[in-house]
């Protein structure tokens, strides 16, 4: 990433076009997302509050911790996903007896710790989103690594840095969207855009 | 719904993504795969489903997932449109309607807007995006229609209205996702 320059010391020049309008756009669509946590209590925001098992206070978790494991994918490489979600199955194993459907692991990415409080998700979340917008100021958005091996990706695809964005952007809104049910069930507020 | 390409597993989602943007520059066709792969995410959460279940309203909330599934089609038909005209089809009324605290009216549904009619105009209004993503001058901008919820004559280039179309499509299709857990249990594949 040798095209990588920090903002802080550059005087974060100001980007307009493509970059520009992906920041603001990704900027925008957690700004949704963050509004369904406005004026929840801790209680609340653990509360699952419809049929499914998604809370406020996870899907802030597993959005900064998404988009952070993104973005880093963006800039290093498949080696971000190393020791993350499913990376522990052998999925080319899985696919040749075609029996993926059936594979268990535990998943802890919407499991909450005592310490990861609403001000604590909001922070990561706003600490994600800065080093997302300094990839988007400076990378070659043309930039692109290989996907990991997983039955939910294309084997042997490459993923640009500007694919990334756009696929968090998409990720980021679907998660806002369950966030709007959850949060309609909690105290009835209407949060949806 | 039988005749429905539903489309529900890795392998088909996989071989539609290879071929969505194949022989486009890199931008164009992360645009074209990003809207593929979460208009088939909604497609499939409406998918095997009977009209009176689509018109459930489940949860706390008013949406059904046919009247999300009607405002999906018609955010992209109507932000297409911007982008070819500078005009949104009905946004003459959204000041109004906003001012009087109505609800917006495109997630009503006529006797006509079954699941099976809607995903067919749906499908037809993903293949003009498409298009549209092939040829469009990205950058080219209109001003945006007066809107309490926009600023006072901000624009947005092709681009911006293209993000707008898969953010909200991925928004209404993660509402999508809680209703339909809700209405049998199914869970989405996202």
């Amino acid at each position: 990433m040798n095209a990588t320059t920090d903002p802080a010391t550059t005087g974060s020049p100001a980007v307009t076009g493509e970059r520009a309008e992906l920041i603001s756009a990704l900027d925008k669509h957690r700004a949704l997302l963050l509004q369904t946590a406005e004026s929840l209590t801790e209680s609340q925001a653990r509360t699952a509050s419809t049929v499914s098992a998604l809370t406020i206070a996870s899907l802030l978790k597993h959005v900064a911790d998404t988009e952070e494991q993104w973005f880093r994918f963006a800039v290093e490489g498949a080696v971000a996903f190393e020791g993350g979600h499913g990376s522990e199955v052998d999925w080319n194993a899985i696919a040749a007896e075609d029996a993926w459907a059936d594979v268990d692991w535990e998943d802890t990415r919407f499991v909450l710790a005592e310490h990861e409080t609403l001000p604590h998700l909001r922070a990561r979340v706003d600490q994600v989103a800065a080093r997302t917008e300094e990839v988007l100021r400076t990378a070659d958005l043309d930039s692109a690594h290989e996907l990991p091996a997983a039955p939910w990706f294309e084997p042997g695809a490459s993923w640009s840095v500007r694919r990334v964005a756009i696929h968090m952007l998409a990720e980021i809104s679907q998660h806002a969207g369950h966030a709007d049910i959850v949060r309609e069930a909690i105290d009835g507020a209407k949060t949806m855009g | 719904m039988s005749t429905e390409h539903t489309a529900n597993t890795a392998d088909s989602m996989n071989q539609l993504l290879s071929s969505a943007g194949a022989g486009l520059d890199g931008e164009r066709a992360a645009l074209l795969e990003t809207l593929a792969k979460h208009r088939m995410l909604l497609r499939h959460t409406v998918s095997n489903l009977s009209d009176e279940d689509a018109r459930r309203r489940p949860t706390a909330s008013a949406l059904t997932l046919a009247g999300i599934l009607k405002h999906v089609e018609g955010v992209e038909r109507g932000w297409t449109d911007f982008i070819r005209t500078g005009v949104v089809e009905g946004a003459e009324h959204w000041t109004d309607q906003a001012a009087a605290g109505d609800e917006r009216d495109d997630f009503a549904l006529d006797d006509a807007d079954t699941v099976v009619a809607l995903l067919a105009r749906y499908t037809e209004t993903a293949a003009a995006t498409d298009e549209l993503v092939r040829t469009v001058d990205l950058d080219v901008s209109h001003e945006l229609p007066p809107a309490p919820w926009f600023p006072a004559n901000a624009r947005w280039s092709a681009r911006q209205a293209l993000a707008h179309i898969v953010g909200e499509t991925a928004q209404h299709s993660g509402h999508a996702d809680i209703i339909r857990e809700t209405v049998d249990g199914q869970k989405s594949m996202g």
